[in-house]
C-alpha cells in the first residue's frame, strides 16, 4: 500500500504539505520506542523465548487485561456522576468541586500507591482511626481489589475532564422528549444521554486503560503482577534487555488494540453542531432532596483521591519537622519541575495541531495509522521509552543527548495522546463551515486555520497543554534517565526521599508539587464556560 | 446585463462511485438571481460548493466574470474566486463580535475604507445596532442577516445562498427572503440560491433551475417553468400537481371532466394532464368526484377528490364553498386551463 | 474569551523564550569555568545508583575538597544500568556508583569497567570487591529479619538461621520483596554456599508459608511495623532510617542471624569506573575519597551502614560487624543474577 492511496479517501482532499509533513513526523518519532524494542527483541535467545511462551503469560495477560477492565470501569462509574453533577445540577460549590475532582491527576503513583497503602492497610491510618470502634484490622486491599482502587482514583480525571464538556453540551432537549415519552430519569440517562456521551466516555476510558497499561508503582505496591510490573523486576534485578524489549513489544501490541476498539467504537458520528448559532442553554437540576446525598458523594470521592493522600503528607511534613528533621529548599527543583513541564505542555500541544487537523478534515487510512502509532508512548512504561531515547540519542544524536530538549522529545512521546485528545475533540466542535466561510471571504486555508480555527480550539488546546503540564510535572523515571547531568526536579527528589525512607523530607516536595499543578488546573476549570449560574 | 457572470459547462462530481452532479451546464447573467429547487441530496449543494471552490469537479468547467475558474487543468481555490456564500448554517465565528464577523472579510481594504463598507453593510441590512453583540446573543434572523452582511461586504462578483432561510421560523422566513431579495437587486448582486422550498425558488429567482438525481431537469423562467414544465418531475415538483389521464384525439382531450383543447404538439393516445387545484372548480362540471379531506386554509379550501375513475385531484375554493367528507360533488376544469400533458406511462 | 486565549498562549510562548534563554546561559557560564585556569582540577562524571539523599552530601564533600566539578546523574541501579549499556562506547560516564553487585555486574559483563589501580583494591577487603577488580564495595549493608514489635514478636521467638522460616509455624506471618536485589542477592549466596535443590527447597518451604510480596524493602518494613506481617526479609538500614524519622515508637526491630548462612550475608554497595571514562583520574580520585576514613563515616553515621575499610568503627546504633556471623561469600558471586531469577520462576515466585 502506498503512501497516496493511504491518503486519498473519497470524500476529503489531500491535507496541505504543512499539515501533513508534521503529522507524519510524529507518527514517526512514535515509532522510535517500537524500533529500539524490535531491535533488542531480535537479541532474545530461545530461552527468552521459552520463557515468554509458558502458559503463565497467558496468565499475566489475563491479570493485565482485567485490571484495565476495572480501573477503566471504576473509573467511568466514578466520573459519570461527578460530570453531571458540577455541570448540570445546582450542586452547591460546583466550582469549587470542578476543581478539586480533577486534582488527583497530579499525584504521582508511586506516591499515591504507598500512600494508600499506608491509609488503608489492614493497621492502615484508617483502621487506627477506627481502633476505638473495636476494629482490629481490616481486610486486605493488595492485589486486584487495591490496584484497582489506587489506579481509579488516580486516574479518574482522564475520563471526567474528557466527559464534562460532553456532560455540559448534552442537548436538554432530547432529554426532555424521552422523559415526555415516559422514560423515567435513570431510563433516560440510559437510554438517552449515555449514547451521546459515548465517544468522550471512550476517548477518556482509552487514557485510563493505556495508563494503567504503562503504571508500575500502583501495580507493585498492591502485589498485582501485570506485564509492567514483569518489565519492572527485570530492570530491579538482572536486566535482560531483550526479555524487556518482549514483554514492552507485548504491551505495545495490547495498546494499538485497545486503541483499535476506541477508533472502532467511536464510529462515524459527526459532532459538529449542525444548527445555526449556539445550541440552547442547558438547563441546570434542582437536587433538592438529592443535595445532601450528592454531597457526601463528592466529599467521598475527594477525601479518598485528594483530601486524605494530602494530609497524609502533610502529617509527615508536620511529623518531621517537630522532630527536628532539615528540609532542604527546593526552589530550584520546583523551578525546574514548571519549566520543564510547561516546555513540554507547549511543545506537546502545538505539535498535537496538525495531526488534529489531519484526523478530524482529512480523515483515512494515514489519519487513524499516525493516531493509532502515537499511543504507544502513553502505553508503554516511561522507563521504556526513556531507555529506547538514550540508545538513539546517545549513539546518534550525541549533541542532543543528556540535554533538555531530549527530555521534552520524551514528554512528547510519551503524554502526547492526552494533548491529540483535547486538541482533536475541541476541533471535532468546530463546524467545517467556519473555515469555508473565511476562505470565500479571501482567506488561504492556511490563514482561515489560523484566524478561525485555532482561536476556537484555544482552549481545547490549552486544556490539552495542561493536563500534559501535570503529568510531566509528576514524570520520574524519564526525568531521571534523560535529565542532563545533575538535573532534579520535585518529582526527581519525591522519589529520593521516599525511596529511602525520608518521609518529611518526601513530603514537603510533594506538597509543592500537587500545589503548582494544581494551578493551572484551577483556574482552567473555574474558567470552563457554561458555568453561567 | 448581457455578460455570463457565472457559466457552468459539464460540471460531474461522484462520491465514491456515486454521482452526485452529472453533467450540470447553466449560466447566470451579470445582475441576476439563479434558484436551484430540487428535493435533498439532488446535488444542488454540491454544485454551489464547486461553484466556491470547496469541491474539485471532476470535470466540466467553471468560469466566473469570464475568468476561468475551474477546469480539468486549472483550479482557482476559493480565496481567489471572490465569491460570497451564506451556509444554511450560517456559520458565524462565534467568538467574534457581529461587526468583526462583518468586517472579516474585509481585510484587504485600507481601514477608513474597511469602516465606510462595514457600517455601509451594517446599515443595508439593519444590523447596527446589535454589531457589538455575539452571534449566541442574537436572534435567528439577525444571525441570517449578519450572514448575508458579512458575504455581501467584500463586494462579491457572485453570492451564493445555500437554504438560507430554512432554519427560520416561517413568519420570519418571508419577511427575510423579501428583505434579502430587494438587497439583491438594489446590490445587483449575481446570486446562485439553492433552497428545496419550491414558493421560495419561484419568489427569488429570476431564473429557476429544477435538480433531481444531479441533473437538471429544466432551466428557464419561474413562469415558464411552472405552466410549461418540460419533465413530469418538474411538474409534479411545482405546485401541488395532480395528474388526470386522458386521450388525446385530433386537436383534443377526452377526460372524465369533459372535453378540452389538447396541447400543442400532443401526439394522439393516452395522456396525463398536469393540473392544479387552481385549475378546477366544483359544484358544476361534467366529472363527479367524492370529497374525502378538506384543509381550511383561511382564504381557501383545498379539498381532496377521489373522481369516479379512481383519479384524485385537489381542488382549491373559496372558503365559502364548504364541503363534507364523503359528499358527492361536481368537479369540472376551469375557463382559463392551458393544457399540459405527458404521454401516459 | 479571545482575549484570555491570546494571553495564554503570549504567557506560553514568552515563557518559552525565557527559558530558551536561561538554558543558554547556564551553558555559556559553564564554558568559561572550565577553560579559564590551566590548572583546573577538571570534571567527574557520576552515573548514582544511590539516590542523592544518600549520597549527595559526600559527593559535594569530595567536590568541595577536590575543587574538582562534579556532576552526578541519580536514578534506580537498574535504571542506569540500563542506561549505561545502551549508552555504550558513548557514554560520558566516568563513575558507576550501584546499590548492589548485580547492577555493577551486568556493566560489568558488557566490557563497560576497566580494572581498578591496586591502591584502590588493597583498602578493600577480597569478600568486598570483583574479582577480577573491576569494581569495590563502597558500604556494608547486611540481610536481616525486621519482627513486628506491634504484633508482639520478640527476638526470642526467632530462629538463629534464615533456613528455619519454612516452619508451618510462619506460615502467613512472613512478608519479602522477591523482585528486590538485595533479596535475590541473598538467595544466590545460598545457591552458592548450600546448592540449587536446597535453595529451592527452602523457597518452596517459604512459598508454602503464603509470604506476603512487597515491591521492596522500605514497604516490608512499614509493613512489619503496622503488624501487617510478624517477619520480613530485608537490609537492615531502612530500620534506622523509619525509627530516625518515626522515632523509638516506630514499632519493628532488625534480627541478625547468629548462626551464619546466607540469612546474614553482608552485601555491599559499590562503583566502577568505566572503561569510557574522559576523566579516569578524577575517577580514581573519587574512589579513594569513598575509601577515606570521612567517606566511612558519612556511610556509617548518616545512611547506616557498616564501613569497609578498617579503622572506621561502625554506628553504635548498628549491631558491630563481629557480632554477625557473615558467610565467606564474595561479593563477585553473587553478580549474576539469572540463575537466581531462574530458579526463582520455577517455584513461580516471579513471573
Amino acid at each position: 500500500m502506498n503512501l497516496i492511496s493511504l491518503i486519498s479517501s473519497k470524500r476529503v482532499g489531500k491535507p496541505p504539505i504543512i499539515i501533513l509533513a508534521p503529522a507524519i513526523g510524529i507518527g514517526l518519532v512514535m515509532l522510535l520506542p517500537l524500533s529500539y524494542l524490535i531491535i533488542r527483541g531480535m537479541d532474545a535467545s530461545e530461552t527468552t523465548w521459552e520463557l515468554l511462551l509458558k502458559p503463565r503469560t497467558l496468565v499475566t495477560l489475563g491479570r493485565t487485561a482485567l485490571l484495565m477492565f476495572t480501573v477503566t470501569l471504576t473509573s467511568v462509574l466514578i466520573s459519570v456522576p461527578l460530570a453531571w453533577l458540577t455541570t448540570r445540577t445546582n450542586l452547591p460549590l460546583h466550582r469549587m468541586w470542578s476543581v478539586i475532582t480533577v486534582l488527583p491527576l497530579v499525584i504521582p503513583s508511586f506516591v499515591g500507591g504507598y500512600l494508600f497503602v499506608s491509609a488503608l492497610g489492614p493497621r492502615g491510618l484508617l483502621q487506627q482511626a477506627l481502633s476505638p470502634l473495636g476494629v482490629d484490622r481490616l481486610p486486605e486491599i493488595y492485589g486486584l481489589a487495591g490496584a484497582t482502587l489506587t489506579l481509579s482514583l488516580l486516574s479518574y480525571p482522564y475520563v471526567l475532564l474528557t466527559i464534562r464538556g460532553a456532560v455540559r453540551n448534552l442537548d436538554p432537549a432530547l432529554e426532555e422528549s424521552s422523559r415526555a415519552l415516559g422514560y423515567g430519569t435513570f431510563q433516560t440517562f440510559v437510554r438517552v444521554s449515555l449514547p451521546q456521551l459515548r465517544p468522550a466516555i471512550t476517548a477518556g476510558s482509552l487514557l485510563v486503560a493505556l495508563y494503567t497499561l504503562s503504571d508500575f508503582g500502583a501495580v507493585s505496591l498492591m502485589r498485582y503482577k501485570t506485564f509492567t510490573w514483569v518489565i519492572f523486576q527485570q530492570y530491579e534485578s538482572s536486566l535482560d534487555r531483550s526479555l524487556i524489549a518482549l514483554v514492552s513489544l507485548m504491551v505495545a501490541i495490547i495498546a494499538i488494540s485497545t486503541v483499535l476498539i476506541d477508533i472502532y467504537t467511536r464510529g462515524k458520528l459527526r459532532y459538529h453542531s449542525v444548527g445555526p448559532g449556539t445550541a440552547r442553554t442547558p438547563t441546570k437540576r434542582n437536587l433538592g432532596g438529592w443535595k445532601w446525598p450528592a454531597l457526601t458523594l463528592m466529599t467521598g470521592i475527594a477525601m479518598a483521591s485528594i483530601i486524605v493522600p494530602a494530609s497524609i503528607l502533610w502529617y509527615w511534613l508536620v511529623r518531621g519537622v517537630s522532630a527536628g528533621e532539615p528540609l532542604s529548599i527546593i526552589l530550584h527543583d520546583t523551578w525546574n519541575s514548571i519549566s520543564v513541564s510547561m516546555l513540554a505542555a507547549v511543545t506537546t500541544s502545538i505539535l498535537s495541531i496538525p495531526l488534529a487537523i489531519m484526523i478530524v478534515r482529512y480523515p483515512g487510512r494515514l489519519a487513524s495509522l499516525i493516531e493509532r502509532v502515537s499511543y504507544i508512548g502513553f502505553a508503554l512504561p516511561g522507563i521504556v521509552v526513556a531507555v529506547s531515547l538514550v540508545f538513539f540519542a546517545a549513539n546518534y544524536a550525541q549533541p542532543i543527548y543528556q540535554t533538555m530538549w531530549l527530555l521534552i522529545f520524551a514528554y512528547v512521546i510519551l503524554f502526547f495522546p492526552t494533548a491529540l485528545g483535547a486538541t482533536r475533540a475541541s476541533l471535532l466542535q468546530i463546524s467545517p463551515r467556519l473555515e469555508e466561510a473565511a476562505r470565500s471571504l479571501g482567506y488561504t486555508s492556511l490563514k482561515a486555520v489560523r484566524s478561525v480555527t485555532i482561536p476556537l480550539a484555544g482552549p481545547g488546546v490549552v486544556m490539552g497543554g495542561s493536563i500534559v503540564f501535570l503529568i510531566t510535572m509528576k514524570e520520574l523515571p524519564a526525568t531521571m534517565i534523560l535529565g542532563s547531568l545533575g538535573f532534579s526536579t520535585l518529582a526527581t527528589s519525591v522519589w529520593s526521599a521516599a525511596s529511602e525512607a525520608f518521609f518529611a523530607q518526601a513530603a514537603l516536595p510533594a506538597l509543592v508539587l500537587i500545589a503548582v499543578s494544581s494551578v493551572p488546573m484551577a483556574v482552567l476549570v473555574a474558567r470552563e464556560k457554561g458555568d453561567f449560574s | 446585463m448581457s455578460k455570463a457572470a457565472v457559466k457552468c459547462g459539464e460540471l460531474t462530481k461522484s462520491y465514491g462511485g456515486k454521482l452526485a452532479v452529472d453533467a450540470v451546464s447553466f449560466s447566470v447573467l451579470q445582475g441576476e438571481i439563479l434558484s436551484i429547487v430540487g428535493p435533498s441530496s439532488g446535488g444542488k449543494t454540491t454544485t454551489i460548493r464547486m461553484l466556491a471552490g470547496f469541491e474539485q469537479p471532476d470535470s466540466g468547467e467553471i468560469s466566473l466574470q469570464d475568468t476561468l475558474v475551474s477546469s480539468s487543468s486549472i483550479f482557482i481555490p476559493p480565496e481567489r474566486r471572490n465569491v460570497g456564500i451564506v451556509f444554511q448554517e450560517y456559520a458565524l465565528f462565534p467568538n467574534k463580535t457581529v461587526a468583526e464577523n462583518v468586517a472579516f472579510g474585509l481585510h484587504r481594504l485600507q481601514q477608513n475604507e474597511q469602516h465606510t463598507r462595514l457600517s455601509d453593510v451594517m446599515e443595508m441590512v439593519q444590523i447596527s445596532d446589535v454589531s457589538n453583540s455575539y452571534p449566541h446573543e442574537i436572534s435567528g434572523g439577525q444571525q441570517q442577516r449578519v450572514a448575508l452582511a458579512r458575504s455581501l461586504a467584500p463586494q462579491p462578483d457572485v453570492l451564493l445562498l445555500d437554504e438560507p432561510f430554512s432554519n427560520l421560523d416561517t413568519g420570519l422566513r418571508v419577511e427575510i427572503r423579501n428583505e434579502v431579495r430587494s438587497i439583491l437587486r438594489e446590490t445587483k448582486t449575481t446570486t446562485v440560491f439553492v433552497t428545496h422550498d419550491q414558493e421560495e425558488a419561484m419568489f427569488m429567482g429570476d431564473i429557476l433551475a429544477v435538480m433531481s438525481e444531479g441533473r437538471i431537469e429544466q432551466i428557464g423562467g419561474p413562469a415558464e417553468l411552472y405552466h410549461t414544465p418540460s419533465t413530469r418531475f418538474v411538474a409534479s415538483f411545482l405546485g401541488n400537481t395532480d395528474f388526470l389521464s386522458g386521450i388525446v384525439v385530433d386537436t383534443t382531450v377526452r377526460t372524465e371532466l369533459g372535453k378540452i383543447p389538447a396541447p400543442k404538439e400532443s401526439q394522439p393516445g393516452p395522456i396525463d394532464l398536469v393540473l392544479r387545484p387552481q385549475d378546477l372548480v366544483v359544484g358544476e362540471g361534467p366529472g363527479e368526484g367524492t370529497v374525502e379531506a378538506s384543509e381550511f386554509r383561511g382564504p381557501t379550501y383545498l379539498h381532496h377528490i377521489r373522481l369516479v375513475s379512481g383519479d384524485k385531484v385537489r381542488v382549491e375554493t373559496p372558503a365559502y364553498l364548504r364541503c363534507e367528507i364523503g359528499d358527492k360533488v361536481k368537479v369540472g376544469i376551469g375557463p382559463h386551463y392551458q393544457a399540459v400533458g405527458f404521454p401516459s406511462q | 474569551m479571545n482575549g484570555f486565549i491570546a494571553k495564554g498562549f503570549g504567557a506560553l510562548a514568552i515563557g518559552m523564550m525565557f527559558l530558551l534563554g536561561c538554558g543558554d546561559s547556564s551553558n555559556d557560564s559553564e564554558d568559561p569555568a572550565s577553560t579559564v585556569t590551566e590548572v583546573s582540577p577538571g570534571n567527574l562524571v557520576i552515573y548514582s545508583g544511590r539516590s542523592e539523599k544518600l549520597v549527595g552530601p559526600i559527593v559535594n564533600q569530595f567536590q568541595e575538597a577536590t575543587g574538582i566539578n562534579v556532576s552526578v546523574k541519580y536514578g534506580k541501579t537498574g535504571a542506569i544500568a540500563a542506561t549505561l549499556l545502551e549508552e555504550g562506547t558513548s557514554s560520558p560516564a566516568d563513575v558507576f556508583f550501584a546499590q548492589d553487585p548485580g547492577g555493577l555486574g551486568a556493566v560489568a559483563n558488557n566490557g563497560q569497567l576497566s580494572p581498578l589501580s591496586s591502591t584502590i583494591l588493597d583498602k578493600v577487603p577480597a569478600w568486598a570487591k570483583s574479582d577480577k577488580g573491576l569494581w569495590v564495595g563502597l558500604s556494608g549493608r547486611a540481610r536481616v529479619v525486621v519482627y513486628s514489635t506491634q504484633n508482639g514478636v520478640s527476638p526470642s521467638d526467632l530462629p538463629t538461621s534464615i533456613l528455619d522460616f519454612t516452619d508451618p509455624k510462619w506460615n502467613g506471618r512472613i512478608g519479602w520483596p522477591p523482585t528486590n536485589g538485595s533479596f535475590q542477592a541473598m538467595v544466590t549466596a545460598m545457591r552458592v554456599e548450600l546448592g540449587e535443590a536446597k535453595t529451592k527447597e527452602w523457597l518452596e518451604g517459604i512459598q508454602a508459608n503464603n509470604p506476603k510480596v512487597y515491591p521492596k524493602n522500605t514497604p516490608t518494613v512499614a509493613a512489619a511495623a503496622a503488624g501487617e506481617i510478624d517477619v520480613g526479609f530485608v537490609n537492615h538500614y531502612y530500620l534506622h532510617r523509619f525509627i530516625a524519622e518515626e522515632g523509638e515508637g516506630f514499632a519493628a526491630r532488625n534480627h541478625h542471624l547468629t548462626s551464619g548462612g546466607p540469612g546474614s550475608l553482608m552485601m555491599v554497595a559499590g562503583a566502577g569506573i568505566l572503561s569510557t571514562a574522559k576523566n579516569k583520574s578524577n575517577a580514581e580520585k573519587f574512589l579513594n575519597f569513598m575509601l577515606s576514613t570521612v567517606a566511612q563515616q558519612y556511610f556509617t553515621g548518616s545512611t547506616y551502614e557498616y564501613p569497609v575499610i578498617e579503622g572506621v568503627k561502625a554506628n553504635p546504633l548498628l549491631t558491630p560487624i563481629v557480632d554477625i556471623n557473615k558467610p565467606k561469600i564474595d561479593m563477585a558471586s553473587l553478580e549474576d543474577l539469572a540463575g537466581t531469577q531462574n530458579l526463582l520462576r520455577d517455584v513461580g515466585i516471579l513471573e
